[in-house]
């Protein structure tokens, strides 16, 4: 499996994250190994297999009651940056 | 076994009056006072939070209240489980300052039952590793030699129990992360069936593998803490009703008459194998013989697409759950932020560290349009055929016996690529795959003095079966 720079500021823009040029490379090369060792998966014969997401079908949804939730303050008590009772973020719509 | 008394012992000096809980914690504490800087295996030591759970235990204990057979005994939880009112940091600078509001269902009911909380415990970061190196705070050393890695991703756990700076430990395992560090720090690790035990509040690496467990210094002490957080919880809806007691069931079984035990070939023949840890394992096999089982040989054709499969689904999974880290409502936020896009981006390229970016991206890059059908539902596929594989062995076998890691535990940095750590897996991932029971316990010594792990599997619910060998193993091996 061969990994352009491209492919890495694609995947690296999909996944939100900054890369500086040094990072880029060496996620390019890991990805390029660790995907060429993955595939000789393609030697499994799976023609017929039902992917198998869920482990359980045991699934019991709990009932649906009023209960009490966290305090407001608790949970803006985290926030990196609030203003008053909101999170606040850097400004996402430009003029 | 480490050399120091097992919970189960400690708990019963506590029990008849012998020892105190608050003088128990107290040495505990003196101990990771003494052990931590050099062996860094706790993120924070909750010193003050256990003082005063002890006292509270001591009382009830007094007032002779049965709290369970582990009450008193000092726990150390590694630092994926949210704990109320303390950090809770998953080893990375993306929740280095998170506290947690809640505290996850396995937390909130080993404190039920009178164990004692002493400290939070390094890890990989995120889970993501089989060395615990990349934790943020640095890496944690094997106190059995310092030059070596304790295994990850739980070694912070492990680390912590065999230096005596806790009785034992919770853990997490997502691909071999509570068998592997038991592993190489002379432990007894045990993976319950996925479902058994609630996953609510643990930090969520791959949430289809992810399960909680103990790290101790025997099965029993394993089956003693298992029964404690297993069973049914409404905040989880993957979890199942439990039934008896698996230290009950551990105790009562004197011998393994009647129990059939297969031996991969491939797994015995795998060219990363050790000769000596091949060699300990299968004395361990001549034990479970002598102990009365039937230990057979068999073919296990799957075995080279184990850790693509796992690894595929493990960063897939990773890479929707990580996508929750943005840096709005908790953790981590860069500044210097031109608009919200950026500040997005240079929180997790600044939060996370290379590994878990390494797996956010591969978890990605298998999502996307033009690979998903390539590697993502390939690897699904893959994963219903491995199960029913080990579904097919588990109607003639009644337990799987491997080794746990192929090599004992390696120098620190003796992994230079990705690859590499992941093959360090093999043995370890066919239970997460599977949602199978398993644990590593150890069966003597490699050419090098480090301890070799022996791993037992069993069929979904087996989780009685699978310690009870490991509990019989032990009393041969450990005298």
């Amino acid at each position: 499996m061969n990994i352009t720079k491209e492919t890495v500021e694609y995947i690296a823009r999909l996944s939100a994250l900054a890369l500086d040029g040094s990072e880029c490379e060496r996620q390019r090369e890991s990805l390029e190994d660790v995907l060429s060792y993955m595939d000789v998966l393609g030697c499994l014969d799976t023609d017929g297999a039902e992917p198998l997401v869920h482990l359980t079908d045991d699934w019991e949804l709990r009932a649906d009651e009023t209960a009490p939730s966290y305090l407001q303050e608790q949970i803006l008590s985290g926030a990196p940056e609030r203003r008053g009772e909101a999170f606040s973020v850097p400004k996402t719509v430009t003029s | 076994m480490s050399g120091a008394a097992s919970a189960l012992t400690r708990a019963k000096s506590i029990k008849n009056g012998g020892l105190t809980v608050h003088g128990a914690v107290r040495d505990t504490l003196a101990k990771a006072e003494e052990r931590n800087p050099q062996l860094n295996a706790y993120i924070t030591v909750c010193a003050e939070n256990a003082i005063s759970a002890a006292e509270s235990a001591d009382r009830l204990i007094r007032e002779g209240r049965a709290l369970s057979p582990l009450a008193g005994v000092s726990v150390a939880v590694k630092d994926n489980i949210c704990t109320r009112g303390v950090r809770t940091t998953c080893a990375s600078r993306m929740l280095a300052e998170f506290t947690p509001v809640y505290s996850a269902t396995a937390h909130a009911r080993i404190e039920s039952a009178g164990l004692i909380t002493v400290g939070k415990a390094n890890m990989d970061e995120f889970a993501m590793g089989s060395t615990c190196e990349s934790s943020c705070f640095g890496g944690v050393k094997n106190p059995l030699d310092i030059e070596r890695v304790p295994g990850g991703s739980s070694g912070g756990c492990a680390a912590a129990v065999a230096a005596g700076m806790a009785d034992i430990a919770l853990a997490s395992d997502t691909g071999g992360s509570i068998r592997l560090p038991a592993a190489y720090c002379a432990l007894t690790g045990f993976k319950p069936t996925y479902g058994s035990v609630s996953r609510y509040g643990l930090i969520a690496y791959a949430s289809s593998f992810d399960q909680i467990g103990p790290i101790g210094k025997s099965a029993a002490d394993c089956a003693a803490l298992t029964d404690i957080i297993r069973g049914r919880d409404v905040l989880d809806c993957t979890t199942t009703d439990s039934h008896g007691s698996l230290l009950g069931e551990v105790l009562g079984k004197e011998s393994l008459r009647g129990v059939r035990i297969a031996l991969p070939k491939q797994c015995f023949e795998h060219s990363a194998l050790a000769p000596d840890v091949r060699e300990r394992v299968l004395a361990a096999a001549e034990v479970m013989k002598a102990l009365g089982a039937q230990v057979a040989y068999v073919d296990v054709d799957i075995f080279d697409y184990l850790i693509p499969t796992y690894y595929i689904i493990a960063t897939a999974q990773a890479a929707s759950n990580l996508a929750r880290y943005d840096g709005v409502k908790y953790g981590y936020r860069a500044d210097d932020c031109a608009d919200l896009s950026d500040m997005y981006k240079k929180t997790r390229g600044r939060g996370f560290g290379e590994e878990v970016k390494r797996r956010i991206m591969l978890g990605n890059f298998v999502l996307s349009g033009g690979y998903y059908e390539e590697y993502y539902m390939k690897a699904l596929k893959a994963r219903r055929v491995i199960a029913d594989a080990y579904d097919a062995l588990f109607g003639e076998y009644d337990l799987i016996l491997t080794p746990t890691a192929p090599t004992t535990a390696p120098l620190q940095g003796a992994y230079p690529d990705p690859v590499a750590m992941y093959l360090t897996d093999i043995y370890t991932v066919p239970a997460n795959l599977a949602g199978l029971p398993a644990v590593s316990f150890p069966c003597g010594n490699g050419a090098d003095g480090m301890p070799v792990g022996a791993h037992v599997m069993g069929a979904r619910g087996a989780d009685g079966a699978v310690l009870a060998c490991a509990h019989l193993c032990e009393g041969v091996l450990g005298s």
